[in-house]
Parts: structure tokens; sequence; C-alpha cells
């Protein structure tokens, strides 16, 4: 194949493509987790938990940490002082939904979220 | 305790091996596995399997160029290696090519070890330096990328380095493959397939092999193992630098196309790389690596003696290392010269095709598609193909302005 007509197919499947990646990434969501489930296998993916949030502080250093449970148990959550995320609006006993990867943190399983819901 | 060390520095080795031998396979991967089977070696010193973890890295970071060089097929950190190493294949230098990254690993241990009482009292005050400062260096870099493209290839320069970047912020904030697999079909189709696929348009044939190359110049041996020692250096303590940015600003830096000089440094930073992202844990108690972040949740505190065991591992790993990469490559080398080089390329990228499929679903086969497509246009319009590194770049540049 010539490397014109290669070049141009390139770019129209480098733009197109890209469209349909964007959409997808913007549909697709990991599937709930019920905490009680989350176990040490986890740790290094992306997980969506929902539930209530039953413990919530702020460190002097800016971190914030919560505590999310729900039927099946509970799990900790940090949401980093450099995080995009908006913690303001959160209060203890509010339900709600965070999306991000597992961590262990020195043998305990926590959530980094990267977005809440 | 020394003869467990032993042993598990020999098992880190094989280790090491395997996952620098299969492409799609990160020494993360295996750390994570193993981290999940603790309680199984509780029964064995710590620092025993810190040492394991130590040799697999240090050993992965050596064997990684077989398959970048004689396949084509890269991981993130020798993503660029692949790029001269490629080209002297198609020269008939192979074998030099991994040669000559196994002399930049070697090197930059030794540099380590010699600098190490340096290092411990400079590093926390350059990284307070420069931390701040980080996304303005990868800007500057990237624009001195793109200027120093001639005519209408600055105009395809930027193209490429604004595809990639964009397809790196929408994959790596999507949810669409899981975190540990998400840079294989990356940079499978961005520098690798894409590879390939040239090869076959042009109808490239593998020529003999030269096995007798000489010995590699002293000059290219020490000035391509210092630059590397100093990118791995930036790359080891500051956050969002890779391996493939600090190779690319050992490109900008020294100006100079010397393939030869090039994978020596390239070799030099993944080690250099892995060894400082370990040792930051003493001097800046950061971590900066899958590694380091496993051996900081096995110790309380990463202190003096820590510092020693990774010196005495990193030393003797990188030295078993270098005696299993240069016979490997050889009986690779025997391999491939018996196999018909399109179809060779034909099978590795089925391979990666499948890889993908297994680690990253039908997303990753979508992200593969993508990436292969940027991935060709750098070489059909004839421009640096490290601006492929966009992929990481600009999302880390946008990152630390607050933009996304």
């Amino acid at each position: 194949m010539e490397n014109k007509v290669l070049l141009y197919l390139a770019l129209a499947s480098s733009l197109v493509g890209l469209l349909i990646i964007y959409i997808a990434s913007q549909n697709v969501q990991p599937v709930v987790t019920p905490t009680g489930k989350i176990t040490f296998d986890d740790v290094g993916k992306n997980v969506q938990v929902c539930g209530k949030i039953s413990s919530l502080s702020t460190s002097k250093t800016g971190h914030t940490f919560l505590i999310l449970e729900d039927h099946t148990g509970e799990i900790d959550a940090i949401v980093f002082n450099t995080s995009k995320i908006n913690v303001d609006g959160l209060k203890k006993g509010d339900n709600t939904c965070l999306l991000g990867k597992i961590d262990n943190y020195e043998g305990k399983l926590e959530i980094i979220p990267k977005e809440i819901r | 305790m020394f003869f467990e060390i032993l042993v598990f520095i020999a098992l880190g080795v094989v280790a090491g091996v395997v996952a620098g031998l299969l492409p799609g396979i990160h020494p993360n991967t295996i750390i994570v596995l193993m981290l999940g089977a603790l309680p199984f070696l509780s029964a064995y010193p710590l620092h025993a399997i810190i040492a394991f973890i130590i040799s697999m890295v240090v050993v992965n970071t050596i064997v990684n160029f077989i398959p970048s060089v004689f396949l084509g097929a890269p991981e993130d950190d020798t993503a660029l290696g692949v790029l001269p190493g490629h080209r002297l294949l198609l020269e008939g230098k192979g074998l030099e090519a991994v040669y000559l990254s196994v002399v930049g690993g070697i090197g930059v241990v030794l540099l380590f070890v010699l600098t190490l009482p340096v290092l411990v009292k400079v590093l926390p005050y350059a990284y307070g330096i420069i931390k701040n400062y980080i996304h303005f260096i990868l800007l500057a870099v990237v624009t001195v990328m793109i200027a120093t493209e001639k005519g209408v290839q600055k105009f395809w320069g930027l193209v490429v380095f604004v595809l990639s970047g964009i397809l790196g912020i929408v994959v790596l904030n999507s949810y669409l493959v899981q975190p540990d697999y998400v840079f294989f079909p990356l940079f499978s189709g961005l520098f690798g397939i894409s590879t390939l696929l040239i090869s076959l348009n042009d109808k490239t044939r593998l020529v003999a092999q030269i096995k007798n190359f000489g010995v590699v110049e002293k000059s290219v041996a020490i000035i391509g193992s210092i630059k590397g020692f100093f990118s791995g250096l930036i790359v080891g303590i500051l956050p969002g630098m890779g391996s493939a940015q600090a190779g690319t600003l050992v490109q900008i830096i020294t100006r100079k196309r010397d393939d030869k000089e090039y994978l020596v440094s390239l070799g030099g930073i993944n080690t250099a790389n892995a060894l400082f992202a370990l040792a930051a844990l003493y001097t800046i108690g950061k971590t900066r690596s899958g590694a380091a972040a496993a051996v900081e949740k096995l110790v309380e505190s990463f202190g003096f003696n820590e510092l020693l065991l990774l010196t005495g591992v990193a030393l003797l790993s990188a030295g078993m290392g270098a005696i299993v990469t240069l016979f490997l490559s050889k009986r690779c080398l025997f391999l491939i010269e018996r196999l018909p080089y399109d179809k060779l390329s034909i099978a590795v990228i089925a391979t990666l095709i499948v890889l993908t499929i297994i680690f990253a679903g039908l997303y990753g086969i979508l992200i593969l598609a993508v990436s292969t497509a940027i991935g060709l246009i750098a070489p059909l319009t004839k421009v640096k193909r490290s601006l492929l590194m966009g992929v990481l770049i600009l999302p880390v540049v946008l990152w630390f302005f607050g933009l996304i």
C-alpha cells in the first residue's frame, strides 16, 4: 500500500477511534461491588462501591478520610489533598458511590476514589 | 538468613527473566500476586522477600530489551528503545543492540553504588528544588522536540503529540481497562504493532545478523551510562516521569543521533529508574514505583540497612541479569534467523492481539487499534516517534497545571 494512502487511513482511523473511545469511556464504569466482597486480589483494580458514609474527617494536611458502609461491610477511603475531587458537600450519613482503585495500606484494604457520585 | 536471601535473589532472577521475556507481564503484576501470597511467605525473613523484589525488578529492566529489539514488542519502559533497537536489528546488529542496553544497565548499577554516599545527602535537596517545575520541564522538552522538526513536519509533530496525548487523557481517566493492564494495548499499538506493520508494508527482510561485532567503544559505554544514570535519577525521584520521557530528555539534551550511545543510555535509564525509585524511599521517603510501594509496605521504615541490602542485591542481580540476557539473546537470534521475518511479524502481531484480549478485554482491542493508527502517523510523516510519548506527557502536564 502507498504510504500516502496509509497515512490518510491512519489519520481517519485515529480520529474516528478516539471519538468511539471517548463515547465508550463516558458510558463504562465498574460494576458496583459489595464492600464485603472486596479482597486483596482486588488491589490495583478499579471498583465502584456504594453505601452510606459512616465516618468523615479531614487531617491537618488536608487529606479526607471516610468510611463507607453497605449491607455487607465497610471500607476505608482516602481523598488526598492533591485530588481534584470536591469533598466539601459530603457529610456523615450521606448515601454515595465511590469509584476508584483498591489499595493495600499497612495490611488494610482501602479505596482511593477518582470520583464520588 | 544469608542463605535465604541468596535463594530469594535466585528466584527473583527467574521471575525477572520471565517478566522480561513475556510482553505484557510487568514485575508489578508479580509483586501484586506475591503480596497476596504474603501469609504463605511469612515463614521467610522479610529482607529475603525484599531481595526477591529488588532482584526481579533489576533483572527485568535488563532482560526487557530482548523482546523489544527482536520482536518490536515494547513495554512502557522500553518503548523508545524499540526504535533504534529495531533499526539496528534491520541492519543486522540486533545482538549488538541488546548488548549495548546491557552495558548501560551494568554501567548504571556501578555508578549507583559508587555515588550512593553522595546521593544520600544530595537527593533530598534536588527533589525539593525540582518537584515544583516538572510540568514546565516536560513542556519545554516537547516544545524543543517539535521545534527541531523540519518544515511541514513541525505540523505533523504537533499532530502526533496532540493525538497521542488525547488518547492518553481519555484512556487513562476511564474505566475501560483495569489500571495494571491499560499500558499494554497503548504501548503495543503506538510502538509495537505500528512498527511491525510498517516493516510488513515495506516488505522488510531481516538481513543476516552479525554475531561478532567487536567491543563496545569505551566512550559510548561511559558517556551512555552517565547520561542514563542522570536521566534515571530524574525519573526515579519525580512523580509522573517514566523511562521513556527520560529517554526523550536524553535525545533532546544531547542532540546526538547516535543509536549506540542512545541504547546504552536507555538500558541505563531503566535500571537507574528502578534503583532510584527504591533509594528514594530512604532519601526522600516517597514511593516512586510499584516495587518501591511494595517494599514500603513490607518494612516499617526503609533505613540504612535496607539501603545496603538494596545495593548488594542490585549489584549481584545486575550481574546475573546481564549473563542471562547475553545467553538468551544469542538463542533468540538463532530462532529468529531461521524464521521468515514477515511471518514472524504477523505471529508477533497476533500474539499481541491475543494478549490484549486476555489482559484488557474487548475495550483493550479498541485501544490497541486506535493506538496502532496513531502510532503509524509518526513514521509515515517521518517525525520523531518519541513524540508519541504525548500519551503520558500531555496528561501529566495538564494534571500538574490543574487542568484535568
